[in-house]
């Protein structure tokens, strides 16, 4: 984890100077960054990590060198600019930086937003560049009205003398004071308690916009005479396209009497016109074939997989991520171990706008927009790919919807240089939904193998954790040159020389992105050792929500929750004893607890059971533990409320860190409950929400947030927008388990999720049937006739379709739906040519299991 | 050709004539504001109201709705002044990547006009085919309530 303490001690470097009339003011972090701050002829150069700029007419604007993505580090950022300079946070101008030196984030030694570590990497540099523009321009009004500094203020944009009350604005001293005033060798940032704006939930700047359908996201760029592309590309992971006949394509657009451009690349064949539609129609008569790829027999069941070829078991070469005293020893000594494996899937990213990017090619320059996190990336490939110096490329951020880590890569960019390059015209690709869900950089799939013992005191004596899975880094970085990206935190101390010594062939090399969370376990342990071994599947993984610790926090904190049953203890209080002295994790777990009621039993309903189940996972510095309330009714269950305690240091927008938490709850929930990635000869078979759902507001809890220190933290802040989601499985798979005795190691879980507030879930319809047939019935239709099906009956909504209790009671429903599903619903789709329903033969099995078993009861 | 009304104004869409209401609005009229999500009616980014219901605009055929009233994210402030949903979005600070939203503001805007007290289950009823991957709908729920409450208020 982040030493908070480091951030403090780092040395920073103030620059000011005059620019277009005005003064801009600069505070660069010199430690841990890889940026000189000399050019080659050792001449100085000015390269600020935090830019303020005041304008010649006082308008102040902050060039934000991280992305909005909903995030809301473009409020964020600009309220501690405005408070140093005593003006309203909202009057301030938000710029996305373009890429540059001078915008690396010092805590990644990239250009990119990600880690949850914007705001802790900006929080000194931007109150050090705000208070040095106030103190400066302060100098420059007191000289410009003759007065003593000290008897002046600085606020509401302009120097005041409070005596007399003669004042001079940001915009009529700003050239004077860039001439005249030297930058402050140790500015003076407003003290915590002086705070007025920071620490309170100031209003989103993005938000007036985002309502009035005006924020121009990557999707909506449009240039004078832009074509659009779509790309044909081979489905399957890894492969390419082989050879291709376009002439049903070109047969298409000579009907249409439209102009069109069939183009290969090096990432498929693109398919470019003059709008979306006909590109796309046209990209759907295209023939071609395609290679196998890089994991033909691979199902996307990395667990099934690593079990096969014994990684689970043998020790092989394994890399050494923790170590303290001999666990194995330990385990072998104990009288009675505990062994449980848990396994995740691996998971898209399904942001709401698909990826997208626009690329224009003229006179020797390209410029590219693009919704993209890794700024600097996108300009280094898009100069490879089109054969330029990257100073020949530009390079516009947009907003963004939705990153989760998905726009990390630049894959799309890759595509719109080359196409724009050959074009010679602005071009805008376009993915569709179902190119973006097979072309993804999904979260691996990984098994953990974990062992343990207790205690005769009933804590954890002995721990052992075996991680299988594939490197992110690996993959991830043969294609985006990122640079080498630091290892967060990886081996304790004890460790470090082992892992030296460990020169095994085939070790794997680190790679903190998949075994963070596993690599310092906050808990009393006992003895501990925690693995890491490789496997390569050929697919594409990259970084998703949490990363490592969507994984670990899930198999830890399951494990840990199964340790207390073993031990008879309950969980709250067995994880208390291992956490002597942990005080900011003991802070979030007995705040979340106290929320929840934690250790009463909850009101009890006529059919099933109402449980709690509680977990803790701290990442990115900062620190989340949860307790989730279900009701579960056979194999349905419905997650009612989420409590959540989170501690990230100073809360400086309350409410923008209260809405990233709901967030990343709602996020966990998807996964736990409804995303799966699988495969079939290579191909990732999921095309659409419909087959890859999220969660729906009917679904959604209620969620209850508390945070920890908040306002009054005298803490530097830390991140929030990956910190909440690791806790949510484990905490619902606890609460699933202290209802049904049914313990699940693997996700997305075996059960159908539950609406909350239309009732019905599970109530009798009076037809004797199997439960697990309907269960399973209903996750098959939710998911394949949800989309449609649950808009309003005046809309093209069935009566009920979530409630099978009525279809039960319908005489003829196997007929009727026998003879539609998978015929005309869901509806079919073109692919490539060829009309195909997208129900999966198993979700039709399921339901056809029921509707025969439903006739069969209703002796038809 | 197909003539249809946009925002109260007659406009001449190309076509062709399965393009769906999305693409023209997007492409044709340049108007960006309704979104592309997953062009099989799943997400409901591209929600507008077509006759005063809430319609997926990425499945309907331009052909067949010559003539027909389209009212899109873009209508809802057109004298300058923010709809009520609008403001309670803003009030409850609602967007956070923001691309849904003008889906949800559209089916919530339609949601109101024929029923201006929704219960929960009314409003996750006409809401639920609305997807937001950044996870808004508790504060959309609170947005609609109050939006209501002011709708109320606007009709004594």
């Amino acid at each position: 984890m982040m030493d908070n303490s480091s951030l403090n001690r780092r040395q920073f470097v103030l620059s000011a100077a005059l620019l277009a009339g005005g003064l801009v003011v600069g505070c660069r972090t010199t430690r841990g960054s890889r940026v000189s701050d000399t050019d080659s002829d050792g001449k100085p150069v000015f390269m600020p990590n935090a830019w303020v700029h005041i304008k010649a007419d006082g308008q102040v604007v902050l060039i934000l060198d991280r992305v909005e993505m909903g995030q809301g580090t473009m409020t964020a950022h600009a309220t501690i600019i405005a408070e140093e300079l005593g003006i309203d946070a909202q009057l301030v101008k938000v710029e996305f930086a373009p890429p540059g030196a001078a915008y690396i984030n010092p805590l990644l030694g990239q250009q990119i937003t990600g880690a949850s570590t914007s705001t802790p990497a900006s929080w000194q540099p931007l109150r050090l560049a705000g208070a040095a523009a106030r103190e400066m321009l302060s100098e420059g009004g007191a000289q410009q009205l003759g007065v003593p500094v000290k008897e002046c203020v600085c606020e509401k944009g302009a120097i005041t003398h409070q005596a007399s009350g003669k004042s001079v604005s940001f915009g009529a001293i700003a050239a004077f004071t860039a001439a005249n005033v030297k930058v402050p060798k140790d500015p003076k940032p407003k003290d915590f308690s002086a705070f007025r704006q920071l620490g309170k939930s100031v209003k989103r700047l993005d938000s007036r916009s985002k309502v009035l359908g005006q924020a121009t996201y990557g999707m909506d760029m449009q240039l004078p005479g832009m074509l659009v592309a779509v790309v044909v590309r081979a489905p399957a992971q890894g492969a390419r396209v082989l050879s291709f006949d376009d002439t049903k394509v070109k047969a298409y657009w000579a009907e249409q009497q439209v102009e069109g451009w069939v183009l290969p690349t090096s990432r498929g064949v693109a398919v470019v016109s003059s709008n979306f539609w006909l590109a796309k129609s046209a990209a759907a008569r295209m023939e071609a074939r395609f290679s196998s790829g890089e994991a033909p027999r691979f199902d996307g069941d990395l667990a099934a997989l690593a079990r096969a070829k014994g990684f689970d078991r043998d020790a092989g070469p394994m890399l050494q991520v923790d170590k303290i005293g001999d666990a194995p020893a330990a385990l072998q000594a104990a009288g009675r171990t505990i062994e449980a494996s848990y396994e995740v899937p691996f998971l898209p990213h399904q942001t709401m706008e698909p990826q997208n990017c626009t690329a224009h090619f003229k006179e020797g320059r390209l410029e590219i927009w693009a919704p993209c996190q890794a700024a600097a990336s996108a300009q280094a490939v898009a100069a490879r790919v089109a054969g330029l110096k990257e100073e020949q490329v530009t390079f516009h951020t947009t907003y963004i919807g939705g990153g989760f880590g998905r726009r990390l890569a630049v894959d799309y960019v890759h595509e719109a240089a080359e196409i724009a390059k050959a074009l010679g015209r602005p071009v805008k690709v376009i993915w569709t939904r179902e190119d973006d869900l097979r072309h993804d950089y999904y979260r691996p799939g990984m098994l953990h193998v974990m062992k343990a013992s207790l205690s005769s005191q009933k804590t954890i004596s002995a721990w052992s954790q075996r991680i299988v899975g594939q490197s992110i880094l690996g993959s991830f970085l043969k294609e985006i040159p990122l640079g080498p990206l630091p290892q967060r935190g990886l081996g304790s101390e004890s460790g470090d020389k082992d892992q030296e010594a460990q020169s095994q062939p085939g070790t794997p090399a680190p790679d903190n992105f998949v075994t963070e969370g596993a690599d310092k376990i906050p808990y009393d342990l006992g003895a501990r050792l925690v693995q890491y071994r490789n496997l390569e599947t050929g697919v594409k993984v990259g970084f998703w929500r949490s990363v490592g610790h969507s994984h670990t926090g899930f198999a830890i904190e399951s494990f840990i929750n199964e340790l207390a049953q073993s031990a008879d203890v309950d969980a709250l209080q067995f994880r208390r004893r291992m956490l002597q002295g942990k005080t900011r994790e003991l802070g979030v777990l007995e705040k979340a607890a106290a929320m929840a009621n934690w250790g009463t039993t909850p009101a009890q309903p006529s059919q099933g059971k109402r449980t709690l189940g509680i977990a803790m996972h701290c990442c990115f510095s900062s620190y989340c533990a949860q307790v989730v309330q279900i009701l579960m009714v056979e194999n349905t269950v419905t997650v009612e409320k989420v409590w959540c305690a989170i501690d990230v240091g100073f809360a400086l927008n309350p409410d923008i860190i209260t809405a990233q938490v709901e967030g990343s709850i709602i996020y966990g929930l998807s996964a736990a409950l409804k995303q799966n990635i699988t495969m079939k000869n290579g191909v990732v078979q999921q095309t659409n929400f419909n087959n890859c759902p999220i969660l729906r507001m009917n679904e959604t809890p209620d969620i209850f947030v508390s945070l920890v220190g908040g306002s009054d933290s005298a803490l530097s802040p830390t991140g929030v927008g990956e910190v909440a989601v690791p806790a949510l499985a484990p905490a619902l798979c606890h609460a699933i388990y202290r209802a049904s005795g049914k313990i699940f190691r693997k996700m997305p879980l075996p059960v159908a999720t539950g609406k909350l507030r239309t009732g019905s879930a599970g109530a009798s319809s009076g037809v004797a049937v199997d439960p697990a047939l309907r269960s399973a019935a209903q996750a098959a239709i939710e998911s394949n006739c949800g989309p449609c099906h649950s808009a309003p009956a005046n809309e093209g909504g069935i009566d009920n379709i979530d409630d099978l209790t009525a279809l039960e009671g319908k005489k003829g429903a196997r007929r009727r739906y026998k003879s539609i599903i998978g015929k005309s619903m869901p509806p079919p789709y073109e692919d490539n040519g060829q009309m195909v329903s997208p129900i999966s033969e198993e979700d039709k099995t399921a339901i056809f299991k029921w509707l025969d078993a439903v006739a069969k009861a209703r002796g038809e | 050709m197909v003539s249809i009304k946009v925002n109260g104004q007659n406009k001449e869409v190309k076509g062709p004539s399965d393009m769906p209401l999305l693409w023209a609005l997007r492409e044709e009229l340049g108007m960006t504001g309704t979104k592309f999500g997953c062009g099989v009616s799943a997400c409901g980014a591209c929600t507008v109201h077509i006759n005063g219901v809430a319609s997926k605009s990425c499945v309907r055929p331009v052909s067949t709705l010559a003539d027909q009233d389209v009212r899109t994210i873009e209508s809802l402030s057109a004298d300058g002044r923010l709809h009520p949903v609008q403001r309670a979005w803003l009030d409850e600070n609602v967007s956070q990547c923001g691309y849904c939203q003008p889906g949800q503001i559209m089916a919530a805007v339609a949601l109101l006009n024929k029923n201006n007290n929704p219960s929960d289950s009314e409003i996750d009823e006409a809401m639920s085919s609305n997807l937001c991957r950044c996870g808004t709908y508790p504060r959309i729920r609170k947005a609609v309530k109050r939006a209501a409450a002011v709708m109320r208020g606007n009709n004594p």
